[in-house]
């Protein structure tokens, strides 16, 4: 369609019909990467990726897809892996920033907002756009869980619950069906693995794995990597509720 | 569009097609409508308002987050409708205009330079290569000590304009023409007539009827020259008073 027209070769070049194309290609590596899913809870927040392990010889977690950027906020990145490193990479740049500028933690709203800034200047021309989006999550008494998603174009929502990725369809048709406000984190963590894994394409998604995030009342407003046993817990719940539901079929 | 003759001249922005058209400001315009809203604004007597259509593109994210109307300064508020990150680029850089303004003068940036501040970079964006022009048009409302209300409306070819009553977005021009209609009949109008003129321009060009929470109302007025955002139910209260008037 657009292809070979012309339009698509920079995101400095509107198409007669006024869009971008190459920020939409851009926002194809997201759509087609693995997918993840990131949930508000009562007391927190929940982020979870399906991982193609591309080697039986990487050590464990050795791409992590999650990370702090300050202690009180988690970053997840999707999409073009490097893309989304640079992402928080400039996200921990700015918290650092902001620490040092005004001695306190910065605070989710304006990390997400400087990013998705930097983000949108990489799509008025010069430079390719990201390949990738970012979660950004907090919980803390006064505001209680926040989730927001920056997009490759720069847009920038808070949401309840969102999914990104392969099988985001599917994933945001699962979260729909979970009254997500009365669960509490450690039952988002169960329902977040039994998504990912229902959502799975059996016959392409192999040399899978899960990766978890949280934040919430239990760590005490701190976002932090789920410990794997409980990763483990959960995938075990969810594979035996999944074998539970097709007896039931 | 013809795309025999343009063909070519219009990748670049930088360029003129041999008609003398710059193609690429063209659909900078196109892409104002992609986001699928209409904005109206209306200057009365005492009072300015801008009324504009909010759509939350899905019940799971928070609603309260989505928004076309920014304040720039303590008196200017802005409207900005097109592409969303482009038009929040747009916002914060009038904030930070008006802001450094503020700042060498000691009082609030009047609307008229700020409109022509904005105006003045989109026609840079439109002549250099370095940056696309923004899919964005913004109208600018406040409330000046000696001129009263104002409304400018700044588009991406660089453009200004001090308006009585403008529409920008995909239902504009039934909405200017309502607007033409109504002003032509009355145009000082109180700040009750200005809000429910421009609610009823919306709904009119829109052909259908709003709700008070697919609806953004601001005003700024004699009486309050702050930018000033109705809430659900005064803007229930003015729905109410237009469907009672019909």
């Amino acid at each position: 369609s657009s292809i070979g027209t012309g339009y698509d070769l920079a995101a400095s070049t509107f198409s007669p019909d006024g869009r971008i194309f190459q920020v939409e290609y851009a926002q194809k590596a997201v759509d087609n990467a693995g997918t993840m899913i990131a949930i508000r809870g009562k007391n927190g927040v929940v982020v979870v990726a399906d991982k193609l392990i591309s080697s039986k010889l990487y050590t464990d977690n050795a791409n992590p897809r999650m990370f702090n950027v300050n202690d009180n906020v988690g970053v997840a990145v999707a999409g073009n892996y490097p893309d989304g490193f640079a992402l928080k990479n400039y996200a921990y740049g700015e918290a650092m920033k902001w620490l040092k500028d005004y001695r306190e933690p910065m605070p989710i709203q304006n990390i997400a907002n400087s990013v998705a800034e930097y983000i949108h200047i990489h799509t008025l021309g010069i430079s390719r756009p990201f390949g990738a989006g970012a979660f950004f999550m907090s919980w803390n008494k006064q505001t209680g869980g926040r989730l927001f998603l920056v997009e490759p174009s720069g847009l920038n929502y808070e949401y309840k619950a969102w999914a990104v990725g392969k099988h985001r369809q599917a994933a945001k048709a699962e979260i729909e069906k979970l009254k997500i406000e009365e669960l509490d984190v450690n039952q988002l963590v169960k329902e977040a693995a039994r998504i990912i894994m229902v959502v799975r394409d059996e016959n392409k998604d192999k040399n899978v794995q899960i990766e978890m995030g949280w934040v919430g009342e239990q760590t005490n407003g701190k976002y932090e990597e789920v410990p794997s046993e409980v990763v483990t817990a959960a995938e075990e719940w969810a594979i035996a509720k999944l074998d539970e539901d097709d007896m039931d079929d | 569009m013809s795309r025999g003759s343009s063909a070519g001249f219009d990748r670049h922005i930088t360029i003129f097609s041999p008609e003398g058209r710059v193609y690429q400001v063209e659909y900078a315009f196109k892409a104002i409508n992609s986001t699928n809203l209409t904005a109206v604004a209306v200057k009365g007597a005492d009072a300015a308002v801008i009324a504009v259509q909010k759509r939350v593109p899905d019940s799971l994210i928070v609603a309260d987050t989505v928004t076309s109307v920014y304040q720039i300064s303590q008196s200017v508020g802005c409207c900005a409708i097109g592409m969303i990150p482009d038009a929040k680029f747009q916002i914060k850089r009038a904030q930070g205009e008006a802001a450094s303004w503020k700042y060498k003068n000691g009082y609030d940036m009047p609307c008229e330079l700020l409109a022509k501040k904005m105006a003045d970079l989109n026609q840079y964006y439109t002549q250099n290569a370095e940056m696309r022009s923004l899919g964005c048009a913004l109208l600018f409302i406040s409330y000046d000590d000696e001129k009263g209300p104002e409304v400018y409306r700044v588009d991406p070819a660089g453009y200004y304009r001090g308006m009585k009553g403008v529409s920008v977005g995909v239902k504009q021009l039934p909405a200017t023409s309502f607007l033409e209609k109504k002003i032509k009949k009355k145009s000082e109008l109180t700040s009750t007539e200005a809000i429910e003129l421009a609610i009823e321009a919306l709904q009119t060009s829109l052909g259908i009827d709003v709700r008070s929470k697919d609806l953004e109302v601001v005003v700024v007025t004699k009486d309050n020259s702050k930018f000033t955002k109705l809430t659900s139910d005064q803007v229930e209260h003015h729905l109410n008073q237009i469907a009672n008037r019909d």
